[in-house]
């Protein structure tokens, strides 16, 4: 059963329409992942979401209840769900037990729950600090406890990591998300980081123009972009000009058959920097030069050129093998590829 | 406009609920009381328009008038000039101390501003006596107000990103340059010191009275209070205020754009290369000056002067009319700077931002012009009636220190930032409960701040005070200021003293206390 529904929703702020009849429904006990650039209207999803601002057009249901739309509005006190900004903003003036017990009635929760809860948040006996006396990522997980005090039906994460300094954000979110998924609760976590998206959730939605621009399981996101644009923003990809015939891709890098029939005509054919196999020259289908390398460690990322391709291909390849600038290499392709019409439209089910 | 800045919560936000929530009170009680703080401008205009145009020029077209506005001008521009000087080094040398060093000193150099210039004025006068004219006036002044241009300063200079004085340096920036790069990162703030020091200047009118310096604010006085000349008062009042909208318009263009400082802290204690003999010499001659002299003179006269002839119980009950006057005012503005206040973060757009710049208008008129204004009101609308009555004496200590009570509102309101109230809704609070339980707690260091402050600041007024003091009732600066122009210097000492005490002392102690609450704010970074 969806816990939230949205439908067709729209929303303007200013003369910018922020939302344009964005449709999303979630499971229950799910991690959804929305993933958008910087002003791509993330926040204002999930301040429709949380019921902090209302819907121009369209419709929001929790529980089979609509909450927004359709001449309804429950307002955000009344929908039971929890919002932790990207700040925290702990109420200055309180502490931490009075932070996380605010949202529920005196004497309601009993004393040893807002210990169980910090516990549960791995802050064991910091009740009586105040929100100065914390660090960013005190704070955030004392921003979590508070949320999950009410018990709610929704967790908005509203990219709750981002003011993390590297070092802290990797171990802060690993045990928050993993302590909302073992505590079953639905969880949106809006982000702009890709990493965060696709490691952590269950299924990420990504936001462009207003609107999901695709939604579906991270590996499914990533193997099969729903337009090449998509490709580049989530992860990196080469996107190569080729020409199809019957059941034919004709490609700089060799030729390959798709699953379905294709029509005629020139096509993009979305290559992953993974699916560049590099080796040593003569091997692989043509040669290409090293223009420029980056040597991670665990891996390297090479920028490769090569005759009858405009621009230069980006290769990750392991560090078996090191190569220079200059090298000559041979290249090759391994599939399956994405394949999209030439205007970047979707040629849907084909791949090669 | 970026889609960023629109999604950020603090933003315009348009939707229903919460324009139901943003009361509709708030906006018109907003502008009444911007109309309210503005009324005494108004009450001036609407004078000057009975009086005519012919006979504003005749009254305004004489030697006369040349000779105060060549007076009045000189020692605006000679005081703010030399108390940004004066200030900006006060706050380079607090700079150069150690921390907890500046901490301890910081009194002494603040204290200067809540001593009311007519006491700076006495003290000096009486171990002086010789002091007189325009001199006299302009170290007095710069002694009295050189505080207003220091304070900020200092705290531009603790919040000033050296970082990028270090890649200056690492750029080869001789010393001079990168004094110019300090500079530009205090400039707005010396700068706006420096108009409050103009339009305090501007306003003044029991130091320049004690030292015989004649500005318009004087003569206004004077043809009031002696000449019952209102019409006179009332063409000199609108050069007054006009000299004070001109300050404020130079300022604008002088203060340079508004500046992200990313502070980074005052200097590792190793780091002070420059020594601070240069630096305690300086604040200590500052000091003695601006502090010393004042209460070393009021203590001679309470030790060593004329024996006080008066009854101890003569202190108390213009203390206690003082007092009563003053915690009205101070309830008054709390009160009306509220909605105010709330009007401007709850992001009616621009309404608030206007209202606001309004009633910041009031800072250009002097308490003087305040209380000519509600005087001829009194007389024009209630036949007299009200004139002298403790309510417009109250009303008129309201408009003069409304500035000051919203700043010090402000502070509490910008904090408690409308997300809490949204979060606190989120766990299930009502409208009602996320104000009174969020919103309220967080505007109570505002509240208690703009009380105790506007209270202290009201306990020590003397110009409007003498203008529109209850018959029958006296205060501690109407009760000093009779002694002193009778040249009962002794007399008037213990009514000095007890102005710094209880008005002095007490305002430094407190703003310094609301300035250093941790400011809780792990939110906004």
């Amino acid at each position: 059963m969806s816990v939230i529904k949205i439908e067709q929703v729209s929303k303007t702020r200013g003369n910018v329409q922020v939302l344009k009849e964005l449709s999303l429904s979630l499971e229950a006990g799910s991690l959804c992942a929305v993933l958008g650039s910087s002003g791509s209207g993330k926040t204002t999803l999930l301040r429709l979401i949380a019921g902090f601002d209302q819907v121009d057009h369209g419709s929001i249901s929790i529980g089979g209840t609509v909450v927004d739309g359709d001449g309804h509005f429950l307002p955000p006190e009344q929908r039971g769900i929890g919002y932790v900004p990207q700040d925290a903003a702990l109420f200055p003036h309180l502490n931490v037990a009075k932070n996380v017990s605010f949202g529920v009635a005196r004497g309601k929760l009993a004393k040893g729950r807002v210990g169980e809860l910090l516990e549960m948040v791995g802050l064991p006996g910091l009740e009586q600090r105040f929100a100065h006396q914390l660090s960013g990522g005190q704070a955030q997980r004392v921003a979590i406890a508070r949320a999950l005090a009410i018990d709610p039906v929704l967790v908005l994460l509203d990219e709750p990591f981002g003011a993390l300094d590297l070092g802290l954000r990797n171990s802060v979110r690993s045990d928050v998300l993993g302590l909302l998924r073992t505590q079953g609760v639905t969880t949106v976590l809006v982000t702009h980081d890709q990493d965060e998206a696709l490691s952590e959730a269950d299924k990420v939605a990504v936001l462009a123009g207003g609107s999901i621009a695709q939604f579906g399981a991270p590996e499914e996101v990533y193997a099969r972009p729903s337009a090449p644009s998509l490709a580049a923003f989530v992860g990196s990809a080469n996107l190569i000009k080729a020409s199809a015939r019957n059941s034919q891709v004709t490609t700089p890098l060799g030729n390959f058959s798709t699953v379905a029939e294709i029509t005629e005509g020139p096509v993009l054919v979305v290559v992953r920097p993974e699916q560049l196999l590099v080796g040593p020259e003569g091997n692989g289908a043509v040669s290409a030069t090293v223009k420029r390398r980056w040597y991670y460690g665990h891996d390297s990322v090479l920028e490769l050129e090569v005759p009858g391709i405009e621009t230069a291909l980006i290769a990750r390849l392991d560090t078996m093998r090191v190569f220079a600038h200059g090298d000559r290499v041979g290249l090759s392709l391994r599939g399956p590829l994405a394949i999209f019409a030439s205007d970047g439209s979707d040629i849907s089910g084909t791949e090669a | 406009m970026s889609l960023v800045a629109l999604e950020r919560p603090g933003g315009k936000q348009s939707s229903s609920w919460r324009r139901s929530l943003k009361s509709r009170w708030l906006a018109p009680a907003a502008i009444a009381i911007a109309l309210g703080v503005l009324s005494p401008l108004l009450f001036l205009v609407l004078q000057a328009f009975s009086v005519g145009r012919s006979d504003l020029a005749a009254i305004l077209w004489r030697s006369l008038t040349a000779r105060l506005l060549i007076n009045t001008v000189g020692l605006v521009v000679a005081v703010s000039v030399s108390a940004a000087v004066l200030g900006s080094m006060v706050a380079i040398w607090l700079d150069r101390l150690s921390p907890r060093m500046a901490r301890f000193i910081l009194p002494l150099v603040v204290l200067p501003v809540a001593i009311p210039d007519f006491l700076v004025s006495y003290g000096w006068r009486t171990l002086f006596p010789a002091l007189h004219g325009f001199g006299a006036a302009c170290l007095v002044m710069v002694l009295a107000s050189f505080p207003l241009v220091g304070l900020p300063a200092f705290a531009a200079l603790r919040g000033m990103d050296r970082s990028a004085l270090e890649v200056a340096q690492s750029l080869g920036a001789s010393r001079w340059r990168r004094g110019v790069l300090i500079f530009a990162q205090i400039r707005s703030a010396v700068v706006g010191g420096s108009l409050l020091v103009a339009l305090v200047v501007l306003a003044e009118y029991g130091a320049f009275e004690i030292l015989g310096f004649q500005t318009f604010t004087t003569e206004i006085f004077t043809q009031f209070k002696v000449g019952f000349d209102a019409t006179g008062a009332c063409a000199l009042s609108l050069v007054v205020v006009l000299l004070s909208i001109l300050a404020v318009g130079i300022e604008l263009p002088l203060s340079g754009p508004r500046l992200h400082l990313r502070g980074s802290g005052p200097l590792k204690e190793g780091d002070r290369s420059r020594s601070q003999v240069g630096a305690f010499l300086g604040l200590g001659i500052t000091a003695a000056l601006g502090l010393g002299v004042p209460l070393g003179a009021i203590a001679y006269l309470m030790l060593a002067g004329p024996p006080a002839s008066l009854p101890s119980a003569s202190v108390f009950a213009p203390l206690w009319h003082s007092a009563s006057y003053a915690a009205g005012a101070a309830l008054i503005v709390t009160l009306a700077a509220l909605p105010v206040a709330l009007l401007t973060r709850r992001g009616s757009g621009r309404l608030g931002q206007i209202v606001e710049r309004f009633t910041f208008l009031v800072m250009a008129v002097p308490g003087l012009v305040v209380a000519l204004g509600f005087t001829w009101a009194t007389q024009r609308f209630g036949r007299g009636f009200g004139y002298q009555s403790a309510w417009l004496l109250i009303a008129a200590y309201s408009v003069i220190f409304f500035p000051l009570g919203l700043v010090s509102v402000r502070a509490s309101v910008a904090q408690s930032s409308y997300r809490f109230e949204e979060l606190a809704r989120s766990l299930g609070a009502s409208p009602s409960a996320a104000f009174r339980r969020v919103t309220l707690p967080m505007l109570v260091p505002g509240i208690l701040s703009a009380l105790s402050l506007v209270f202290l600041a009201a306990l020590t007024e003397l110009t409007a005070t003498l203008v529109l003091i209850p018959t029958g009732s006296s205060t501690l600066s109407s009760e000093f200021w009779t002694f002193e122009t009778n040249a009962s210097y002794g007399q008037a000492a213990p009514f000095a003293l007890a102005m710094v005490l209880l008005g002095a002392v007490p305002t430094v102690a407190l703003s310094r206390y609301f300035d250093r609450r941790p400011s809780r704010q792990g939110a906004d970074i």
